[in-house]
């Protein structure tokens, strides 16, 4: 067939060249595989066919009901109000439709190792193909890392930004609007059961929602430290790595942002962050709580026993006043 | 003092309206503080979802932080110039008598004395209110101060320094509040003797019975032995 020539090429005015050759045996083994061209390709109606042919409607199948007149499949509704919809919306030719992530003649279930909506594929051949840096960032990250190795558990690019409706950050309906940053984190950081894998518990998140940031945040205000304001978004580091935001040597920089402590000096780094009063390991914080809550109990049962009996004597001085 | 037939004047005008500023200010210092603190509760809940959330909840005890010191900074005043202030100073001064009546007043109440100690016009128990109270109020509100500009003393003193000032402030503040409510409620209104309320912090009054009972001291420096 003509697709089938390895040098058939279109030119356009412009002078800019497209290769129109299709590998057959990919279009074979994938998802697609059975369907003929004039399944997807719905305005060929003779051959040869007209120069200029239509974008291929995905929803023509992919919908709810697996036909047309019962709407769209929800991934596509979902879509229609993300970010990359808006921008296809107002033409802008770099954004990303159904074909420019799935693939369009090599379409492969995600649960296929060669798929590029393979989980551990995502990164590099969907998202990063568009967003160099953040994959860049992303990949010097602790949970780049992990991904890198083969480990599943970590979160790529969809587990956080979902996969087809990614918003903005300052759209409130975005996964990573500031208000949803800790909700998002805790998914993961607050179950033991994930952390428990890589040594570590769920004290960060315990700790953050006992502090001021954390109680500000939880009772809606959107002007205070969530998690990313401190460890940052992609490139997020352990506290050992010298080039990680929340490094000691660093902690001034990151809680003196503009918006934070202007002017904070490496004095703030001088004590543990996520510091939990109850924890022996915060030495003599954890000494002065444990003080402090024996004191007050012991000072509550010396008033009530006062109480009690000064209580017990003015009783009986009124019981003999009155005889 | 004015004598008004079987009363006398215990407490001034400027005396009671410092009381009032005094208590009006714990009590939203109390309810503000306490909500942070025990943010998780129901009735925290409800006040922080009050317009403003969080911070205005902040104003408002800083303002009302604001209120208590210039009340503490006026009474300090008081008794250093004038003369009704250092006299009343000096009646509140714990002296060695009151070591002495404070262990016989544990004694009178366990039944092991038979007659009340004999105090002045402060009992050893009022004078112990009045310096925990204002020693109280001296350090929270430093540590206040520390919290309320919290960058500036971070930047010049370890992170450690500051997570324990918010440790002290917060549980003196409770051990502060509860003791108030426990203690100086019983103390002044709800003990058997007062009940349903001791009034002399609205008119400034104390019956001649009362201080003869509660000061009796007092009453014989004001009118003598025979009137017994």
């Amino acid at each position: 067939m003509c697709h089938g020539k390895r040098d058939l090429r279109s030119g356009d005015a412009s002078g800019a060249v497209r290769s129109l050759y299709i590998n057959e045996e990919t279009l074979r083994g994938s998802a697609h595989g059975k369907l003929t061209c004039v399944d997807c390709h719905l305005d060929v109606l003779e051959l040869p066919h007209a120069r200029k042919l239509k974008k291929v409607n995905c929803i023509a199948c992919h919908s709810k009901g697996r036909t047309f007149d019962q709407g769209p499949a929800i991934e596509y509704l979902i879509y229609r109000d993300s970010v990359h919809a808006r921008e296809q919306q107002k033409g802008n030719p770099k954004a990303p439709d159904c074909a420019t992530c799935h693939g369009s003649h090599d379409v492969l279930s995600h649960a296929d190792i060669r798929s590029r909506g393979y989980r551990l594929n995502i990164p590099d051949r969907m998202c990063g193909r568009c967003h160099g840096q953040a994959l860049t960032d992303y990949r010097k990250s602790v949970h780049g890392k992990f991904t890198t190795g083969g480990d599943v558990n970590p979160p790529i690019c969809t587990d956080c930004h979902t996969e087809h409706g990614i918003r903005r950050t300052v759209d409130p309906f975005s996964t990573v609007y500031a208000s949803n940053i800790v909700t998002m984190c805790v998914k993961c950081h607050g179950d033991f059961s994930i952390m428990r894998r890589y040594g570590k518990n769920t004290e960060e998140v315990e700790t953050y929602y006992e502090s001021f940031h954390g109680v500000a945040t939880k009772f809606g205000e959107r002007n205070i430290a969530h998690c990313v304001s401190c460890h940052g978004y992609h490139a997020i580091k352990a506290r050992s790595d010298p080039t990680s935001s929340i490094n000691p040597a660093n902690l001034p920089k990151t809680c003196g942002q503009a918006k934070c402590h202007p002017g904070a000096t490496a004095n703030f780094a001088k004590g543990k962050v996520h510091v939990n009063p109850k924890s022996k390991d915060s030495g003599i914080i954890y000494y002065v709580s444990l003080g402090f809550k024996w004191l007050t109990i012991t000072v509550l049962l010396v008033l009530f026993i006062h109480i009690f009996l000064d209580f017990m004597r003015k009783l009986q001085e009124k019981r003999r006043k009155r005889s | 003092m004015a004598n008004e037939g079987d009363y006398v004047e215990r407490f001034t005008v400027s005396e009671r309206a410092v009381h009032l500023l005094l208590f009006s200010s714990l009590i939203i210092l109390s309810i503000t503080g306490l909500t942070l603190k025990y943010h998780e509760s129901w009735f925290a809940q409800s006040i922080m979802r009050l317009e403003g959330g969080v911070l205005f909840r902040g104003k408002i005890h800083r303002i009302a932080a604001v209120v208590l010191i210039a009340t503490f900074a006026y009474h300090l005043l008081s008794i250093m110039f004038t003369r009704h202030g250092r006299d009343f100073f000096e009646h509140m001064i714990f002296r060695k008598k009151d070591l002495i009546d404070g262990a016989d007043l544990i004694r009178y109440n366990l039944g092991l004395r038979k007659e009340k100690p004999r105090f002045d016009r402060f009992s050893s128990i009022e004078k112990l209110q009045y310096w925990v109270a204002g020693l109280a109020v001296v350090f929270l509100g430093l540590s206040g101060f520390m919290l309320w500009f919290e960058t500036l003393f971070m930047m010049v003193f370890p992170k450690w320094v500051i997570d324990l000032n918010h440790i002290v402030h917060s549980f003196e503040a409770t051990v502060g509040f509860l003791v108030l409510v426990v203690w100086h409620l019983y103390n002044v209104h709800l003990n058997p003797q007062a009940f349903p309320m001791n009034r002399a912090w609205l008119t400034g009054k104390i019956s001649k019975e009362e201080m003869r009972r509660d000061h009796p001291l007092q009453y014989e420096k004001l009118f003598g032995h025979d009137k017994g």
